[in-house]
């Protein structure tokens, strides 16, 4: 049988000297393939060559059997690819855009389109300039899912949808890999990688199987972010990454409390009345989270009291990651 | 095919249409009661028809859009004559008053040559636009080749008669001396292609 996606040894550089480099991996049709890598592991520069808007610099991969290299225009007709940003046409409803899009990727006419709006609650006769941030990303999403193309590609396809939209998401990849279309995605967040039934863990030293994600689990921090609706859990590398979750999450809403979870801390080092009171200045829904960022702070440092100073040092930190 | 969701980029905003063809009407209109409504009118579409196609290709760069639209299975070859083809559609639809002002006042035969003017320089402006990497870069670009194409089509030169805006605008006999512009514009060319075939 014909794989959807065929890798093998392929490599790329920028030209400041980043890039990836010897990656092989296959994909079956029907299967959904997670490709899980933090912030600037090569996610993004492995789908662009895979979507054939880069260039490899080595190394060889095949879309159907069909070489993406030599046989570039033919491996377009094969794949649709969702990259990370949601470009449309704003004064154009989310409708004129999926057909704009069904026309340009000379997409079989589907029936599908009320169908995959309503399933991401998406109403397709509205502006696009009207769209949130997540019903932007969920045009993008039907666009793809209504395509037909035996090779779906995303990029981080659940950038700015809540837990729910992307269950339902998922799911409608689901249907599109039982009916043979080989999935491919790429995410930075473990909570997702559970619906790829193949794991890839990208980094910097190259491409691995990963048998489940409790292998990827090991060494993260868990965040557990209560929003008015839902409560989404993450996991970070590092904990110098929580702005930039903080910044992804409130897209959805305001947050009503961020906590770091793992095992519990020790209360010492002790803190001092005026460190406590700083600490009491911050909103209160941030205020345990804090308190934990400034005791591995003062952990880190080796400092036996907490002091309003240290409390400053540790926000500066904070506010420079 | 036709970008439909282009033209209703372009044509959203009730007010800037009609200040696109009102605006233009009133110059050709003033400037034709001078005596100078075909150069006017030349000197409008060139300018448009340029940046207004390169700037928005260069918007749909910078918004990731072409990135979404080259990746297609569409040729480029298709995708760069549907895209030009829009614009000068646009174009043509946008300065229609204005191209009929300025044949009350040169005549009804130069319609035809305002719409090659429209359609040259909507191929320009789409070339200026893929050599364009920013908003920054696309006017410097834009400039280079509007002003060389305004003078090409409107001052005697070797080769003015291949120029549908000689037709619009009429010839104008400069002397001796003004015979600079058409190698101030050779070289003009010959540096954005040696650019061009760089990239």
């Amino acid at each position: 049988m014909i794989p959807g996606v065929d890798v093998d040894d392929l490599a790329f550089t920028y030209p400041g000297g980043n890039g990836i480099s010897g990656i092989s991996f296959m994909v079956q049709s029907g299967e959904i393939c997670c490709i899980y890598g933090k912030n600037g592991a090569g996610k993004s520069t492995l789908l662009n060559l895979l979507s054939t808007w880069y260039r490899p610099k080595s190394g060889i991969f095949r879309i159907m059997g069909q070489d993406g290299i030599a046989q570039r225009a033919l491996v377009r007709t094969l794949l649709f690819p969702v990259f990370d940003e949601n470009a449309h046409f704003d004064s154009s409803t989310g409708r004129e855009n999926l057909n704009f899009f069904g026309n340009l990727y000379q997409s079989p006419r589907s029936e599908d389109i009320d169908r995959v709006c309503r399933a991401l609650e998406l109403n397709p006769d509205d502006r696009v300039g009207r769209y949130s941030l997540g019903m932007r990303r969920k045009l993008t999403l039907a666009e793809s899912l209504v395509s037909g193309k035996p090779v779906l590609l995303f990029d981080e396809p659940t950038l700015g949808l809540d837990s729910q939209t992307r269950d339902r998401f998922f799911s409608l990849v689901r249907e599109r890999a039982d009916k043979g279309a080989a999935v491919i995605y790429g995410t930075n967040r473990i909570g997702e990688v559970r619906y790829g039934n193949r794991i890839l863990h990208l980094t910097k030293n190259g491409i691995k199987d990963v048998n489940s994600d409790s292998d990827l689990l090991s060494g993260q921090i868990p965040v557990k972010i209560v929003l008015k609706d839902q409560t989404i859990t993450e996991y970070l590398e590092k904990i110098d990454d929580l702005p930039a979750l903080i910044a992804r999450i409130i897209t959805l809403g305001t947050p009503r409390s961020i906590e770091i979870q793992g095992p519990p801390d020790e209360e010492f080092p002790a803190w001092t009345k005026a460190a406590e009171e700083k600490l009491l200045r911050a909103p209160a829904f941030m205020q345990p989270m804090i308190k934990k960022l400034v005791l591995r702070y003062a952990r880190e440092k080796g400092y036996v009291r907490i002091t309003a100073d240290v409390v400053e040092e540790a926000r500066r930190r904070f506010d420079k990651g | 095919m036709i970008w439909q969701p282009l033209i209703n980029e372009n044509l959203e905003n009730p007010l800037h249409l009609a200040g696109r063809v009102i605006i233009p009407f009133i110059m050709i209109l003033v400037a034709g009661y001078t005596g100078f409504g075909g150069l006017v009118l030349v000197a409008l579409l060139i300018f448009t028809g340029v940046t207004g196609t390169a700037i928005n290709l260069v918007k749909l760069r910078l918004s990731g859009m072409l990135r979404r639209i080259i990746v297609c299975e569409r040729s480029k070859t298709s995708l760069f004559f549907t895209y030009t083809g829009t614009f000068i559609l646009l174009y043509t639809l946008v300065f229609f008053p204005s191209v009929v002002a300025g044949a009350w006042f040169e005549g009804i035969s130069i319609i035809p040559y305002a719409i090659l003017t429209i359609m040259l320089a909507a191929i320009c402006g789409t070339l200026v636009g893929v050599v364009s990497r920013g908003l920054g870069g696309v006017h410097l670009y834009a400039i280079l080749v509007t002003v060389p194409l305004v003078l090409l089509g409107v001052v005697r030169n070797p080769i003015d008669i291949f120029f549908p805006m000689v037709y619009v605008a009429g010839i104008i006999d400069l002397p001796p001396l003004w015979g600079l512009p058409p190698l101030v514009v050779g070289i003009s060319y010959g540096m954005l292609l040696i650019y061009v075939s760089r990239l």
